[in-house]
C-alpha cells in the first residue's frame, strides 16, 4: 500500500462536503504497488471489511467498487459473483466507474495520526503543507498502526524509515502496544 | 497616565497569550517554531508506477 486518501464519490453533487454531501458516499482511495498487492486482493479485503449484504438507508453509507479501467471492473464483477455464491445471498455492491473523487476535508486525512499529538507534531515539521501529507506514505502507514493494522514485529521493522523523533516513536510504540 | 498604564497591561497580556499559544501542551516547542524535519526515508522509496483503486466500504 502507497497511500490512501479518504473523499467523496458516486454522487452528481459538485464539490461536495462532510455537512454537504448530496448522493455521494464516503470512498476511500488507494494508490497501490501492483508489484506487491493485486486488485484481487484488495477485493479480498473490501469483502471482508464490511457486511456487503447489508442495504444501507444512506447513500453516505454505500458499498461500491468504484473501478478506475475496464479490467477492474471484470475483476470486480468476477468477485461479487463468486462472493454471492460463498454467502449465498444477496449481495447488495454496486460496481461503477469512477467519474469523480473529491478529497475530503484535511480533518478526515489519516485521521488517527491527526488525535496523536506528539506524533503528529513530527509530521506537520516534515510536511507543513498538507497536500505533501496525506500523499506521504510514512503518514498511510502510521496511520495504519494507529488504526489497529499490522504487528508489533513489523512495526518495529518500520519505525525507522518512518522520520520520527525518538519521543515520537515512544509515543507510537506506545499507542500500537503489544 | 492611567489610559497608557491600560494599554500597556493588554499589551503584555496579549504578548503572553501569543506566546503560550506558540508552545505545545506540554511546554515543548510547537512544529511551528521547530526546525524542519528531512523527508522519511520510506517517503523517498515510494515507487513511481502505482494503481489506484477506490471503494465505500458503508
Amino acid at each position: 500500500m502507497v497511500r490512501t486518501r479518504v473523499g467523496y464519490a458516486g454522487g452528481d453533487k459538485k464539490d461536495p462536503t462532510y455537512y454537504n454531501l448530496g448522493n455521494h458516499s464516503e470512498t476511500v482511495q488507494i494508490d497501490y504497488d501492483p508489484t506487491k498487492i493485486s486488485y484481487e486482493e484488495l477485493l479480498a479485503v473490501f469483502w471482508e471489511a464490511h457486511n456487503p449484504t447489508y442495504p444501507s438507508p444512506s447513500r453516505q453509507y454505500m458499498s461500491i467498487i468504484f473501478t478506475h479501467n475496464e479490467e477492474q471492473r471484470e475483476l470486480a464483477k468476477a468477485s461479487r459473483t463468486q462472493k454471492a455464491t460463498e454467502r449465498g445471498d444477496e449481495i447488495v455492491t454496486e460496481i461503477k466507474p469512477l467519474a469523480q473523487f473529491y478529497l475530503a476535508e484535511d480533518y478526515h486525512q489519516k485521521y488517527m495520526l491527526q488525535q496523536r499529538e506528539t506524533i503528529m507534531a513530527d509530521f506537520q515539521r516534515m510536511y507543513p503543507d498538507m497536500a505533501d501529507f496525506i500523499a506521504s506514505m510514512a503518514a498511510t502507514r502510521v496511520n495504519g498502526y494507529l488504526g489497529g493494522y499490522g504487528t508489533r514485529a513489523s512495526l518495529q521493522r518500520d519505525l525507522d524509515s518512518f522520520g520520527l523523533t525518538e519521543r515520537a516513536k515512544e509515543a507510537l510504540l506506545q499507542a500500537v502496544g503489544d | 497616565m492611567l489610559i497608557i498604564a491600560l494599554l500597556m497591561t493588554l499589551l503584555i497580556s496579549s504578548l503572553g497569550a501569543f506566546f503560550a499559544l506558540t508552545k505545545g501542551r506540554d511546554g515543548a516547542p510547537s512544529a511551528s517554531e521547530s526546525p524542519p524535519l528531512p523527508t522519511p526515508s520510506i517517503d523517498g522509496q515510494t515507487p513511481k508506477e502505482t494503481e489506484t483503486a477506490s471503494f465505500a466500504l458503508g
